[in-house]
């Protein structure tokens, strides 16, 4: 009874934050200047400028500073309507704004009917052209927001592939996508989230190939969050994900377009969020922590032996100190003799636990790698260095922590680094610590448990109706080529079965190239 | 939802009741066992000693002088009793898992290794890959405390010596196997302790260990040896054979010739004639001349036919003479002769079973050989002879 008040009255008070006073325009300039006036009051990044239109009416231009480019405001609007007296002429059958939209060389004449239409006309980055005796106007097409040049992807670099990655302009990250698949059946549907933040999020699929219910489920997901802001698209992500008490993500995220292309040809959709480079795909499935964009540029061996070498990594990362734990202190007739006189003597010093030992160097390996992620970049090397020496070399002389484990800490720190998909290597990251635990208490039997019980959560994720396993589990025998290993491109002629299958062919039969092709082609 | 996360709780602490045994153990709190032995005392009791490694000197450089491994005994009229007695000295666990090599003394081994062997087959932490080697003539302990400075353990050699040597190596798990089964008496490795060459101090030679054929039991009772050359017949003989040195004597040329084993095969025909057992044993073998004295030319195909038939004339004598001191003296089928019978003809097996033991005895044994010569190394006639010297 308390919760559901509790929870009423919640909602209330974030409604009453989305809810303004809307009123209808007036066609009287000075009653919409007040009314404007008033909202805007104490911003100082608004301004208010009285000019005259077609040379004799008077007019309210109303457009925030630094938003509107001042070159286009000058040139397209002020000099072309207000210097051509010969262009207006009082007919009641032609409106006003009909007319400027003719006389203006940039931009468009969008209506606005009411305050907030205006307002928010305004806060988008649109002139608002109020003329005295006429109905108020915003004219778009003028907006410069302030952003960065397009870069290098930072988070995915790649040693071949496009260097080209999203920015903090939506409209900019679109535009990367469109330029790579020229194609009208590639739909870009622009929603906006965010009650305060009003931000921009963008649904791109293509048509035809994106499983439809899946992109109405995407829509629906996105249209019914409601936040105040949105400011990066983890906060979107946090509202369409399907279990969110999951360590592992359901929904992937690349600030690479070229990723961002080859996910959408294989029937996913993005989520494209303004005012952050990175966006979102969906749906994920674990194998995708495998899959770096680059296996599919280079030839197809090194991109199957690589992503086997990520396996490998990725069982490792996760399982390496939990299975040294569990063998040294449970299990030690299973290291060969030789290798355990080894362990033995070097443990011989060490005064703590093997369990002890290795959450105190799993915890101080995570205290180095976040301080060095946060770290300014010239204080950054410092870090390593201390790392380095102190937990690597003193630690171990000093007798404090026995060697086997400093090296166990490192390989999994590496192993971890080895898994191209950042959110999958910090579920892994996590999941290291009950791991270890179990193996402390339990041995090689509590590892067991752990990783039957992950087996099951994995089994029963999914992310937007997709089994978060597939195509390993539930299996569908053609999938398993861009998984276990990367086909040729020839090879690959068909789409992943579970978000592709609506065209499932990709690449007609028959391309493999060879001396008999080449030959045929030279004859014709 | 209250049910769903109670019935998780429940799972959850049922996976820890569910184990049977709490078996967490420190590496630092554990004695690794490389090596024991069993001998009996004079009062009829067990006598044991456990050689365990020093952790702390295995790893960085560690003096010459200083010894990596100490040996502890102790005493008792069981096995677990005479652990008891070790342990009480120990301010480690006992940790037996990686024991390499179990020494019998022969004075045990004389008196019978039936009523000790349990626990080790019952133990979960002993190893049944261990070797289990006989001291001739000495007391398993005296083997304990032989240094051997080229490996880590002393011990160890013997296991590495019994890998490469090709001899006897009989572990838990054989001698289990053969004790156990029907028609085959189990057999042990033998070592003995001889001086060494090298000079310890005042003139004193160290002992080392000598990989010397094979111990013979009789219902786990040590009836008597078998010398190296024996050995390698009997393990061709029972198929276990994979590598060893065979000298070809060459009577009518004075001189004989070295062949490595390369590969040996066996078949063994078994059959019934009036109530006594025969077996009729094909021995195969193939190798490879690395020594010749006979002054022959072995590019010439000739020769090496020569030595071929010089094995196959001498092989047979020497296992028939060999099989016939094991019948004979010891009495014990250690070939598994009763076992070829029992897997060729069930039926018969069935009816002679139980009087075997005089069957074996009484049986007799047909040994033919089928000696190949494959190469004869690098060179045809030996390097160091003149022209005229050469038998071409």
């Amino acid at each position: 009874m308390t919760k559901s008040l509790f929870r009423n009255k919640q909602t209330k008070k974030l409604q009453n934050v989305s809810l303004q006073e809307d009123l209808a325009l007036s066609e009287n300039m000075n009653a919409t200047q007040a009314l404007l006036e008033k909202a805007f009051e104490n911003c100082s990044d608004v301004v208010f400028r009285q000019v005259n239109l077609f040379g004799e009416r008077k007019a309210l231009l109303v457009y925030i500073e630094g938003m509107v480019d001042r070159q286009l405001l000058d040139q397209g609007l002020l000099h072309t309507a207000l210097n051509s007296l010969n262009g207006y002429q009082e007919e009641p059958s032609v409106s006003m704004s009909s007319q400027l939209d003719q006389a203006l060389t940039v931009g468009r004449v969008l209506a606005a009917l009411t305050l907030n239409q205006l307002a928010k006309g305004v806060l988008d980055g649109n002139v608002a052209l109020i003329p005295d005796g006429a109905k108020s106007v915003l004219i778009s097409g003028m907006d410069q927001a302030p952003s960065r040049s397009v870069e290098e992807p930072q988070m995915e670099p790649l040693i071949r592939g496009p260097r080209e990655g999203f920015i903090e302009q939506l409209q900019t990250n679109i535009i990367m996508v469109r330029k790579r698949l020229k194609t009208p059946r590639l739909k870009i549907e622009s929603f906006t989230v965010g009650e305060l933040s009003q931000t921009k999020v963008a649904v791109a699929y293509i048509e035809g190939i994106a499983t439809d219910s899946v992109v109405e489920e995407v829509r629906s997901r996105v249209s019914r969050t409601r936040i105040d802001a949105v400011v990066e698209s983890g906060y979107i992500e946090e509202f369409i994900e399907d279990l969110p008490y999951s360590p592992f993500p359901q929904v992937q995220n690349t600030e690479r377009p070229d990723t961002v292309v080859a996910n959408l040809l294989e029937g996913k959709i993005a989520i494209l969020v303004d005012g952050t480079p990175i966006s979102l795909l969906v749906p994920m499935t674990l194998w995708t922590a495998i899959q770096s964009s680059e296996d599919y540029y280079e030839r197809f061996m090194i991109g199957t032996f690589l992503r086997w070498v990520r396996f490998v990594f990725f069982l490792i990362a996760l399982l390496l100190p939990s299975i040294y734990v569990a063998i040294s202190t449970f299990h030690p007739e299973m290291i060969p003799t030789n290798l355990l006189l080894s362990i033995a003597g070097a443990r011989e010093a060490s005064p703590f636990p093997a369990l002890v030992e290795a959450l105190l160097m799993e915890v101080t390996f995570e205290a180095l790698r976040e301080a060095g992620a946060r770290l300014p970049r010239q204080v950054g090397s410092a870090i390593s260095i201390v790392g380095a020496l102190v937990i690597g070399q003193a630690s171990v002389q000093a007798g404090i922590v026995s060697a086997p484990m400093v090296i166990v800490v490192s390989i999994t720190g590496i192993a971890n680094f080895a898994i191209p998909r950042f959110n999958v290597a910090i579920a892994v990251r996590l999941l290291r610590f009950p791991l270890i635990l179990l193996a402390g208490t339990l041995g090689l039997y509590g590892i067991g448990i752990g990783l039957l019980g992950l087996l099951i959560h994995l089994s029963s994720l999914r992310s937007f109706g997709i089994p978060y396993l597939s195509p390993v589990a539930p299996l569908t025998a053609g999938g398993l080529k861009d998984v276990l290993i990367r086909a040729p491109h020839w090879a690959m002629k068909l789409r992943p079965r579970l978000t592709g299958y609506q065209e499932p062919l990709r690449v007609p039969p028959g391309q493999k190239p060879g001396p008999h092709h080449s030959g045929r082609n030279e004859g014709e | 939802m209250f049910r769903r996360g109670s019935v998780v709780i429940i799972l959850i602490t049922m996976i820890f009741v569910c184990t049977g045994c709490w078996d967490r153990m420190e590496i630092n709190d554990m004695a690794l066992v490389m090596a024991s032995s069993m001998d009996l005392e004079e009062n009829g009791r067990y006598s044991g000693t456990v050689q365990m490694v020093i952790p702390a000197r295995q790893i960085g450089n560690t003096s010459q002088k200083t010894k990596q491994y100490f040996v502890e005994s102790g005493t008792g009229s069981s096995i677990q009793e005479l652990i008891a007695t070790e342990q009480s000295k120990l301010s480690r666990r006992l940790f037996v898992a990686h024991r390499r090599v179990l020494f019998i003394g022969e004075k045990l081994g004389r008196q019978g290794i039936k009523d000790f062997l349990d626990h080790f087959g019952r133990n979960p932490t002993t190893r049944l890959r261990t070797y289990v080697v006989l001291v001739k003539g000495g007391e398993g302990k005296n083997a304990l405390n032989i240094d051997y400075p080229l490996e880590f353990v002393p011990t160890e050699a013997v296991r590495e010596m019994e890998k490469l040597v090709g001899g006897m190596a009989v572990t838990m798990r054989d001698l289990f196997l053969a004790a156990s089964g029907e028609g085959i008496e189990p057999v042990m490795g033998v070592v003995e302790l001889t001086r060494s060459s090298e000079k310890v101090n005042a003139g004193n030679t160290r002992k080392t260990f000598n990989l010397t054929g094979t111990a013979v039991f009789k219902d786990l009772k040590l009836v008597g040896y078998l010398n190296a050359r024996d050995t390698q017949l009997m393990m061709w003989v029972t198929g276990k054979l994979n590598s060893g040195m065979l000298t070809a004597r060459l009577p009518d040329r004075k001189g004989s010739a070295s062949i490595r084993l390369t590969s040996a095969k066996r078949t063994v025909v078994p059959s019934i004639q009036g109530g006594k057992v025969k077996f009729t044993i094909q021995l195969e073998g193939q190798g490879t001349v690395e020594e010749n004295k006979s002054g022959l030319d072995l590019a010439n195909p000739k020769y090496l036919h020569l030595i071929e038939s010089a094995l196959e004339k001498s092989v047979p004598g020497e296992t028939r003479k060999m099989i016939e001191l094991v019948q004979k003296k010891y009495n014990s089928d250690i070939f598994g002769f009763g076992e070829v019978l029992h897997k060729k003809k069930p039926k018969v097996w069935r009816k002679l079973r139980h009087s075997w033991d005089e069957l074996f005895a009484n049986a007799e044994f047909i040994v033919k050989t089928d000696f190949e010569v494959t190469r004869a190394g690098m060179i045809g006639p030996p390097l160091q002879l003149k022209e005229r010297e050469i038998v071409k």
